[in-house]
């Protein structure tokens, strides 16, 4: 039962890189906004399933990404994720003491935090706070609209 | 026991401390041979799972592609007949001269497989040590310098990207030729330290490379001045430029070699 489990949630965590690989990039103006679909797994899994494991797969998920995506800040995308799952499952530990609100702001503050410290590190101009919360604001928007998206159709809003 | 309960009680915090740890060690180390293997594992497993994108994206484009190639070949054919007169009369002032004739630069076809991140920093491509590609080889495509090779696979290779944070290269701009170094900043937009304030520069001119390191020939296209601010307190003017490359649709890259 249990390895049935894991080949489960091992054929999940492919398709979700997959997906990642596939998903369609979002032209607004100069501006290129590609939501974070590892992102979406990752809070999905924390809000089901707890954080202790979560943090161990979103570790991995953002080693891996660093490793197709990254040449000289390799861990960036680990650090972030790890950091993630442990912001958004907190909402498995307080489920009953949250409301959905709550919950969903919590979700989209880790969310702009996720995408906020990435961009601070990654966009080299001291000058360019704008283009850092425009990106930050634009990424985090898109991929929480992905995550409601899965939770309105798919969950059926049993995530918050 | 007390010391179980405590571990089962923080056993999250401590999952986030080891993983923190190993991102940060990562993070400020991550240059060892193997991550550097690791590194190129994951890049052919990566083009391997991406080869059907390949496939469809090569179908869309090549109609489109073939009839740009088609007015492109005749715009070349006139200029090759003019180059074809200079070439004849340039051999000849060579001669004359006793010049060392210059090699053109060897270049190796690539298609780009992976384009998934908001600020793109590496792209992977589809030529690696089978095709002889060699690590810190400059990548170019028709408007200029895109990159240089960083992580070499068997059939794939990472380029790290003009735009990343910590892309440097040697540049001569404007009509003297002045140094300078080209930095990216934010999306396609970059900065030029070190050119002299003596140096007159105009917005418009473009970057060359200077040929002056290792890896980059001489006078491919980096960048376009957009901006030049000579009011400062430094010796140097403030020079803003645009990539000339369009980032955001590429297909086809050339590796030098």
């Amino acid at each position: 039962m249990k390895n049935h489990k894991i080949i489960l949630h091992s054929i999940f965590l492919l398709a979700v890189i997959i997906i990642q690989a596939y998903f369609p990039i979002i032209y607004l103006g100069s501006l290129t906004i590609s939501p974070d679909i590892t992102l979406v797994y990752i809070s999905i899994m924390a809000i089901l399933y707890g954080r202790f494991n979560i943090i161990f797969i979103a570790f991995f998920l953002g080693l891996f990404q660093d490793l197709i995506s990254q040449v000289t800040l390799l861990g960036l995308f680990s650090f972030l994720k790890t950091l993630a799952a442990y912001g958004i499952g907190s909402i498995n530990l307080h489920d009953s003491v949250w409301n959905r609100k709550v919950q969903s702001s919590v979700i989209i503050v880790t969310y702009f935090i996720h995408f906020f410290l990435y961009f601070y590190v990654v966009i080299n101009d001291s000058a360019s706070w704008i283009v850092i919360l425009q990106y930050s604001f634009l990424q985090t928007i898109f991929t929480f609209g992905i995550f409601w998206l899965l939770n309105r159709f798919i969950f059926g809003r049993r995530l918050t | 026991m007390k010391s179980n309960w405590i571990v089962s009680f923080h056993r999250d915090a401590i999952a986030l401390g080891i993983s923190l740890l190993v991102s940060l060690i990562l993070l400020f180390s991550n240059k060892s041979p193997f991550i550097d293997a690791l590194e190129a594992d994951i890049t052919d497993g990566y083009l391997i799972l991406t080869s059907p994108q390949r496939w469809y994206r090569d179908i869309l484009s090549t109609k489109e592609q073939n009839s740009l190639l088609a007015q492109k070949a005749i715009q070349l054919q006139l200029l090759y007949s003019q180059n074809e007169h200079f070439r004849v009369e340039n051999d000849h002032l060579r001669r004359m001269l006793n010049f060392a004739s210059i090699n053109p630069l060897s270049l190796l076809p690539a298609n780009i497989t992976n384009r998934h991140s908001a600020m793109l920093q590496s792209v992977i491509i589809d030529v690696g040590k089978n095709h002889d590609v060699r690590k810190n080889q400059p990548v170019i495509d028709m408007a200029g310098l895109m990159g240089k090779t960083i992580s070499i696979g068997e059939i794939a290779t990472k380029v790290q990207l003009i735009t990343d944070k910590n892309y440097r290269v040697s540049i001569r701009v404007g009509e003297k030729k002045s140094l300078g170094i080209f930095l990216p900043s934010h999306g396609r937009f970059g900065i030029l330290e070190g050119v002299r304030k003596s140096m007159e520069l105009n917005v418009g001119e473009i970057a060359y490379t200077s040929g002056i390191s290792d890896i980059y020939p001489a006078n491919i296209p980096v960048a376009r001045v957009t901006s030049v601010n000579s009011n400062n307190d430094r010796p140097f003017q403030d020079v803003t430029v645009e990539i000339l490359v369009d980032l955001q649709n590429f297909n086809y890259v050339f590796v030098v070699q």
